[in-house]
């Protein structure tokens, strides 16, 4: 029984967290979802999503520094946390072990 | 650079977004947006850039970004407690379900078609109040926010809660008229005592408006302006579909009916000279619908009508819906005719 139930935009959202490794704030996912999945998401989605995963505890948060782009307005740094890298191990092999059940035959 | 000085989220839109987001992600997001903002403009050009920002905003309306629903409303509303605004909620509810109730799908119920009557009625003749609601508002508001030096009567809306009393009271003892002829005097007696228990109550509430603080918000006026208007609306667009569905729903189960019969004439050579001869052969399907009573059913020539009422607005516009399987339908005194969606079935409005 996995810790928490990702849905599948929760865990998009939390593997580009992973991968931007220090550097996720709301426009840096929205730019790295759009240009790895070509899909159009929107900051509120975004948003409620970052959220949820807080309150899960699979990401913290932190302020970062403000620059002239955002009318210096500090960014919201996200990184995940240890509880969120084992959701994702753990998805990841589930994954896994139904992609191995499958007969050759079923995709061919 | 020079691009991004010159260029500035729309000022509306940012105005909005900075009143309903909760103040512990305002600053994060509006960078955010921000930042899109003038990433979008160099792409696109400012009037993309504007509108795709405005779609951000909105996109943004939602539980997780959103604070309390108390932090949205003016401060005249703030010291509402959530009791109030549930207790406002729920009156409203049941009028809406009052209103509805004879158009649901359940067993026969006389007392629907009063509840619905009553409802609807508050609808129309509530509209009375509204203004009293309006202006009395419009007074508490002021009250709160300290453009009243003195409460006078007016003012503490003691003369606003007066007057709509009288209204309600007239209201009480008209509807109380109907009930003592379509229902009996025990229904009549019921209802007066009811509103004398009320206004018994509410005299000591009304008495106490004299005395009236600048800081008490009354809800009062929020009942007057809310429930009429959200009567009236459901009575104007919602009672003609959900009238819809339950002639469908009845029509539905008169269809069973009219296969019994036919099943009758089958067996017998002729039809069934009343409903009452068929029970002993067969179960004859009820209409289902708790605001019509019954199938009526009689001969015609070599054929058979078979009907049921339903009230459109309930004293005012009542409708038969008529099935016979030749098309010689004989509704008298109606003012509309339409064809159902069921071949053979008409509906007819009466006054």
């Amino acid at each position: 029984m996995s810790l928490y139930h990702l849905g599948e935009f929760e865990e998009i959202v939390l593997l580009t967290v992973a991968i931007l490794n220090g550097e996720a704030y709301g426009v840096s996912i929205i730019e790295e979802i759009e240009s790895r999945l070509d899909r159009n998401v929107s900051l509120g989605a975004i948003q409620t999503v970052l959220k949820r995963l807080e309150d899960k505890t699979l990401v913290s948060s932190a302020f970062g520094e403000a620059t002239k782009i955002r009318g210096g307005k500090k960014k919201r740094y996200y990184t995940i946390t240890a509880a969120g890298k084992k959701v994702l191990t753990q998805a990841k092999e589930q994954r896994m072990s139904l992609w191995n059940s499958i007969p050759k035959m079923a995709l061919k | 650079m020079k691009e991004v000085r010159q260029n500035k989220p729309p000022v509306m839109a940012l105005k909005f977004f900075r009143w309903f987001c909760h103040p512990s992600l305002r600053e994060a997001i509006e960078g955010d947006l921000e930042e899109l903002y003038h990433k979008n403009n160099e792409k696109f050009g400012s009037k993309k850039a504007t509108g795709m920002y405005c779609r951000e905003v909105l996109s943004l309306l939602r539980p997780s970004v959103i604070v309390s629903i108390h932090h949205l409303l003016p401060n005249k509303f703030s010291n509402m407690k959530k009791f109030h605004w549930l207790q406002l909620v729920a009156l409203n509810v049941l009028v809406i379900t009052c209103i509805l109730l004879p158009f649901l799908p359940g067993p026969y119920d006389t007392l629907s078609l009063s509840l619905s009557m009553a409802a609807q009625l508050s609808g129309y003749i509530g509209l009375l109040l509204v203004p009293i609601g309006a202006l009395w508002l419009i007074q508490e508001i002021k009250k709160r926010t300290g453009k009243v030096a003195i409460l006078n009567n007016w003012r503490s809306g003691y003369y606003y809660a007066i007057t709509a009393t009288v209204v309600c009271v007239l209201f009480s003892v008209f509807f109380a008229l109907i009930l003592l002829m379509s229902m009996g005097i025990s229904a009549c007696v019921i209802a007066l005592s009811i509103t004398a228990i009320i206004l018994y109550r509410q005299v000591a509430a009304i008495r106490k408006l004299k005395h009236s603080s600048h800081k008490i918000f009354n809800t009062a006026p929020l009942y007057f302006l809310s429930v009429p208007l959200i009567a009236f609306s459901v009575c104007s667009f919602f009672v003609s579909p959900v009238s819809d569905y339950s002639r469908n729903y009845a029509i539905k189960q008169g269809q069973q009916l009219v296969a019994v019969i036919e099943n009758y004439k089958a067996e017998r050579g002729t039809y069934p000279p009343s409903i009452e001869s068929i029970k002993y052969v067969a179960e004859v399907p009820k209409p289902s619908v708790m605001g019509i009573s019954e199938f009526i059913y009689e001969l015609n020539g070599d054929s058979y009508n078979l009907a049921f009422v339903q009230h459109q607005h309930i004293g005012a516009t009542r409708e038969v819906v008529m099935y016979n399987r030749n098309d010689e339908h004989n509704v008298k005194g109606y003012f509309a005719k339409y064809d159902a969606k069921q071949p053979h079935w008409k509906y007819y409005w009466l006054d």
